[in-house]
């Protein structure tokens, strides 16, 4: 029989449908009991949390003792710590505090060959790094009862501050001399000028033409003090305008309303969804432009020509995310009419280096483009793995491995 | 040496996701409708979802023998065959998921919905499933 782990619901890549493979039937092993926190080190500042915890009552156990995880993906208010792990998400404040995969220092799977406690150190040279292997499992290569991950105090300051720049390229060249200068805010996203617009007119008031570039600062007052000044030299030299606190402040309100303004558009008979990739600093202009006009070109053959906006949020010294959105009119088949276009995204971002995910995973939609991530040797090596911990296929069935 | 700790729980519980959607409705800004309909053309009606109730997953497939299995592992308690369980794992949050459930889909649902209380129990229903 296979099993399918479900931690707060949120996939968006078709991670949870309960797909019998080759068995007879298909059980979800919801996680939700699996709810305490059984350590807080506060000299190693780590904390262990059980897989079923949803983030708010992780963060709620946290601040009891002044601590947080600054882990704040816009799926917030259902996700849990075991599909933060199972999917190595990255947080709205990624820049600042990292990505879920670089908080994990331990973590415990049980597989259906027993189970692993993995990590015993910060850091070690004792081969090659099981953790991450076992993190981004999606489910398939065993179930992920606790992490032991890196907590932070709760900051004493917040700091908003919004910029503009002239367009999307000059906005790209800011963030990349932040992220290279090694002074990124603890936030920082980069609408491009269709989705700065939008953005502006929805939530008012009506931004600059060109790009809006929202940071925020989070740390102790010299931290924060320090880092803002920091980045205030490389952006006043890439040629970005302050805009001051004002227009983060609609970003801070909204950002979590997305999701259900998501359902009303869908009620509404409109089509709404997003995709997402990274790619280096180099191949990131063509890339930007390749999957917008794809998507654009396979929506408009569907007879349904789409708005595509987009905006970076995750920025490191090599590289960064783009994030799409994308709304059109339903066409009669909408979940053809989607299919359509995710193939077309696919394609055009395989074809231009980037990678098929960079936060969401690859459940069973971002399937197809395994191959070209890994090469056939590295889905091999994937096979192998899940041959060893998991020899008769019931963990997630159609998932992941390729 | 490590000092002990206590393991704590969450004083409140975060809300289980409805039925093919992220929460109750919410309404979008005049803004936002202005320019939708500026930019498409959308029905008048809408495109409004089934309603759950009318909903209903295909019979399970879970043998007897698995089902008093998870029971002696869990307590019968925590082993959920009916259908508003297994509607509620009915898949994901993307726009296809929500579609397909939005159609009265619920193909995607399992057979039956476990909820063990420790890794113990994880590894226990491994044992049963494989
Ligand atoms: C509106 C919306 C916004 C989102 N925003 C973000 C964002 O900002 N950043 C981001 O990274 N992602 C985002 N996502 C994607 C999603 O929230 C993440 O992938 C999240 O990490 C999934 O967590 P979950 O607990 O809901 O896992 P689920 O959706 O329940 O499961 C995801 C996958 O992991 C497996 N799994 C779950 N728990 C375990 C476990 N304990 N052990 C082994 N496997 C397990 C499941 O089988 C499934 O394959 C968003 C999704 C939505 C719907």
């Amino acid at each position: 029989m296979a099993v399918v782990p479900y931690g707060g619901g949120t996939s968006v890549v078709g991670g949870l449908d309960a797909l019998r493979g080759e068995h007879g039937s298909v059980v979800t092993l919801d996680l939700r009991r699996l709810d305490r926190m059984t350590d807080l080190d506060p000299v190693s500042m780590t904390a262990t949390l059980e897989a079923g915890l949803r983030a708010p009552e992780a963060e709620e156990l946290l601040r009891r003792h002044g601590m947080t995880l600054g882990h704040v993906p816009q799926s917030f208010e259902h996700a849990s710590i075991g599909g933060f792990a199972a999917t190595r998400s990255a947080g709205q404040a990624s820049a600042g505090y990292g990505r879920f995969d670089a908080m994990v220092t331990a973590l415990t799977v049980v597989t259906p060959a027993g189970t692993l406690r993995l990590g015993r150190a910060p850091a070690s040279a004792a081969g090659p790094d099981l953790r991450q292997l076992f993190l981004d499992g999606e489910g398939a290569l065993g179930v992920i009862t606790d992490v032991t991950v890196r907590v932070r105090p709760v900051p004493e300051v917040l700091l908003d501050e919004a910029w503009s720049v002239p367009d999307f390229a000059a906005g790209t060249a800011a963030l990349r001399g932040l992220a290279q200068a090694g002074a990124l805010p603890t936030v920082a996203r980069l609408s491009d000028e269709l989705e700065t617009a939008i953005m502006g007119s929805v939530a008012g008031p009506r931004p600059p033409p060109g790009c809006q570039l929202v940071t925020c600062y989070e740390g102790t007052a010299e931290t924060v003090e320090a880092r803002r000044a920091a980045a205030h030299r490389v952006l006043t030299a890439a040629g970005a305008t302050p805009l001051g606190a004002g227009p983060v402040a609609g970003w801070r309100e909204g950002r979590f309303s997305a999701p259900y303004l998501r359902d009303t558009l869908l009620d509404a008979g409109a089509l709404a969804e997003t995709l997402e990739t990274a790619a280096s600093w180099r191949r990131l202009p063509e890339l930007y432009g390749a999957v917008r006009d794809a998507l654009t070109a396979a929506l408009g053959a569907s007879g349904t020509p789409p708005i595509v906006m987009a905006h970076v949020s995750h920025a490191y010294p090599d590289g960064a995310s783009l994030y799409y959105t994308v709304l059109a009119a339903q066409a009669a088949d909408p979940v053809a009419q989607w299919a359509a276009a995710k193939r077309a995204a696919g394609d055009a971002i395989v074809g231009c280096g980037g990678t098929i995910t960079h936060h969401h995973a690859v459940g069973a939609d971002h399937r197809p483009w395994m191959r070209a991530e890994t090469g056939e040797l590295g889905a091999e090596v994937l096979r192998a793995v899940k041959r060893t911990v998991d020899p008769r296929g019931i963990l997630n069935p159609g998932k992941l491995i390729p | 040496m490590t000092a002990h700790f206590e393991p704590e729980r969450p004083a409140t519980r975060a809300d289980d996701l409805p039925w093919a959607r992220w929460g109750a409705p919410r309404p979008l800004p005049q803004a936002a409708l202005d320019l939708l309909r500026s930019a498409f053309t959308l029905p008048e009606q809408g495109a409004p979802a089934v309603p759950a109730e009318r909903v209903r997953p295909a019979e399970s497939r879970l043998p007897e023998t698995a089902r008093s299995a998870f029971a002696a592992a869990l307590g019968a308690e925590h082993v959920h065959t009916g259908d508003a369980a297994r509607l509620a794992r009915a898949g994901g949050q993307s726009t296809p998921d929500l579609l397909r459930r939005r159609a009265g889909d619920a193909s995607a649902a399992p057979d039956a919905v476990l909820l063990p209380g420790d890794a113990g129990e994880v590894a226990a229903v491994l044992r049963v499933a494989g």
